[in-house]
């Protein structure tokens, strides 16, 4: 049997030499962008010198911040892909009357300053300390639900993964609910009549085939989780070598005039941002300098 | 054997309301325009869909409201849906691999079922780097190794080029009758249906409004509706009167000889059944002339259309209509037995 011309050759392909105007313009904006935040990054280094940056890294409290950050940010990106990953799938696969509304919800924390999250949270245990002081047995016991969790996050480690968790999980929600609508579900109807449960369909088959989108998912919930500082300070506060984190850090030697050590602090984050970002590039696509597809 | 006995489903203001059999070893066609309910009609009966009322039967057993995984169905839907992050031998042995059949027996089963569609050289390929051809018969495939009770088709070759949806038509009869299990396969062209089908059922806006085998659909059309799906020419409505003693219909300006009620009618004239009118016409055939607009060459086969009071399109052996030379402008006399017209049952 004659085998034939594959049909998915990839569209950068297809389209060849052509247009060289467009391309040299659109390659050019794109090489003015990554230009100038190199540029940005270079002012940083420019104004590091090494004295400071050994004595930064060699610091007790530095490791802790550093080791803080990775630790939580890396707990944060496990539950929000716990969360997302489902709640992801169910506003994709199971429409119903309203649901926009909770769609507009999950997109709220996307754009919701992160200063503002903190508040809400910190209002949220809050509400929960009034509740329990209630004369309606209903609402002292929510309440005092509330006020046991407040204990357990306010100004605790596991408040900045509580945190990290509100102003990153929306990312992975909204990146995954995309990946999940470009699938064709019928590939999990086939899959139900070939023996599958729909657990099963969805596991053997959606959950593999939407591996290029959880793995971005993650990546981005993980960026916004390493990153985010203003709710973390809020409801984590901001004490060394016990809730400071990298972010946290960068504040804190800014507030007291060490400009130098900040600098350190975020050179040191871009680097593992960096690092992170390609490995996950890496991982995903097994593609490092090469010319990505459209996967 | 596949029965559905009133069978029952609405989403949102269409609903879809059918009974039909097909028997044990049967190729049964579903044919109808895009949104005339086959799809849902297939979800149905592979379970993807729960029926509001009436009950679906696989042989003697009531499925109405099994889940799709206990019915042992092979489903292609349109397509194909395959596992992307498979190859085509994890695709063809994915329902085996559920099953927790061992590894070396489901290999073994997965090189039988592609070996005999002529795909065992693309066990290891990747799905995207198949063409449209080899996709469908990975499909075909993976829904027939686990050797299903019956198979559910979902315009399984609509994408395809033509010599490459005959292609795999023929595998897919030759597999159906090695199955020997019935097959209900949805479409829209009535040339796939004819390839393949016993019987074709139509189906408008969720009704079945026809079940027959294709030549007596053809010849027999149940409404104009039918007609136009088969893209049957010569669709005229006109009304029954009787001239000279005889039975006629005005249709416009024009009046044809046949039999038919004093009341208004919708027909047909068969465009096979219309010749070209030599010297010796008999007294009781219809002649029509006019001037050819339009030819279309459709294989041994030439399809002229003429303007004229009863614009008329005629399919011609070619080698008939060569000697004429139909080429438009040109005039063309055509003849015509009262047999050639075919009444539309009065609705």
């Amino acid at each position: 049997m004659l085998r034939s011309a594959p049909e998915h050759e990839p569209e950068h392909q297809k389209l060849g030499p052509g247009f060289p105007f467009f391309r040299v313009i659109s390659t050019a904006v794109l090489v003015a962008l990554t230009g100038s935040i190199a540029l940005l990054l270079l002012a940083d280094v420019a104004y590091t010198n090494r004295k400071s940056l050994l004595e930064v890294l060699g610091s007790a409290d530095f490791l802790a911040a550093f080791s803080l950050s990775l630790t939580t940010s890396a707990i944060t990106t496990l539950i929000a892909m716990a969360v997302a990953v489902p709640a992801a799938y169910a506003l994709s696969r199971f429409p119903f009357r309203g649901i926009v509304v909770l769609d507009v919800v999950v997109d709220l924390l996307i754009v919701m300053p992160v200063l503002a999250v903190g508040v809400s949270l910190l209002v949220f245990f809050r509400l929960g300390s009034d509740l329990a002081g209630s004369s309606i047995w209903l609402a002292r016991v929510v309440g005092q639900g509330i006020a046991g969790l407040g204990d357990f996050f306010i100004y605790q480690k596991a408040g900045i993964v509580f945190a990290q968790f509100f102003c990153s999980v929306s990312f992975a929600v909204r990146t995954l609910k995309s990946t999940y609508s470009t699938m064709n579900p019928r590939t999990e109807h086939v899959a139900m009549t070939l023996g599958c449960t729909r657990w099963q369909a969805f596991w053997r088959i959606t959950f593999p085939m939407a591996r290029h989108g959880i793995m971005a998912a993650a990546v981005l919930s993980w960026a916004r989780a390493f990153e985010v500082f203003g709710a973390v300070q809020m409801v984590a506060g901001a004490v060394r070598q016990r809730t400071e984190v990298l972010a946290t850090a960068i504040y804190l030697e800014f507030s007291i005039g060490r400009i130098e050590a900040a600098l350190v602090i975020s050179l040191v984050m871009i680097v593992v941002a960096f690092l992170v970002l390609l490995l996950m590039r890496l991982i995903s696509r097994g593609n490092l300098f090469g010319v990505e597809g459209n996967s | 054997m596949i029965r559905a006995d009133n069978l029952c489903y609405s989403i949102g203001r269409f609903s879809l309301q059918v009974s039909f059999q097909v028997e044990a070893t049967e190729h049964l066609v579903l044919l109808g325009m895009t949104g005339s309910g086959k799809t849902l009609l297939l979800e149905n009966l592979c379970g993807l869909r729960r029926p509001a009322a009436g009950r679906v039967w696989f042989g003697q057993q009531d499925v109405t409201l099994a889940e799709p995984r206990r019915r042992h169905i092979g489903y292609v839907p349109q397509d194909g849906a395959l596992f992307e992050h498979l190859n085509a031998a994890g695709n063809i042995g994915f329902a085996l691999n559920v099953a927790g059949m061992p590894r070396t027996k489901r290999e073994a089963k997965v090189r039988l079922a592609a070996a005999s569609l002529g795909i065992e050289h693309l066990l290891p390929r990747r799905i995207n780097g198949l063409s449209g051809g080899e996709r469908q018969r990975v499909a075909l495939a993976r829904a027939l190794v686990a050797a299903p009770r019956i198979l559910l088709l979902d315009e399984p070759v609509s994408a395809l080029d033509e010599s490459t949806r005959d292609a795999v038509c023929r595998e897919l009869a030759r597999e159906r009758k090695q199955a020997g299990i019935p097959v209900l396969h949805a479409c829209h062209s009535f040339e796939e249906a004819s390839l393949l089908a016993d019987r074709v059922c139509i189906l408008q806006d969720g009704r079945i409004v026809q079940i027959a085998p294709p030549l007596e659909l053809l010849n027999n059309p149940a409404s104009p509706h039918v007609a136009r799906l088969l893209r049957l020419d010569n669709l005229f409505s006109g009304i029954g009167v009787r001239r000279d003693g005889a039975s006629h219909i005005a249709i416009g300006q024009s009046l044809i000889r046949a039999p038919a009620p004093e009341t208004p009618v919708d027909l047909m004239i068969r465009p096979w059944e219309i010749r070209l009118a030599g010297a010796a016409v008999p007294d009781s055939w219809n002649i029509v002339e006019g001037t050819v607009v339009e030819t279309v060459h459709m294989g041994a086969i030439i399809k002229i259309r003429i303007a004229a009071p009863l614009p008329l399109a005629v399919h011609l052996p070619i080698r008939d209509a060569d000697g004429t030379r139909p080429v438009p402008g040109s005039v063309m006399r055509l003849c015509f037995p009262d047999a050639a017209v075919h009444l539309f049952p009065h609705t």
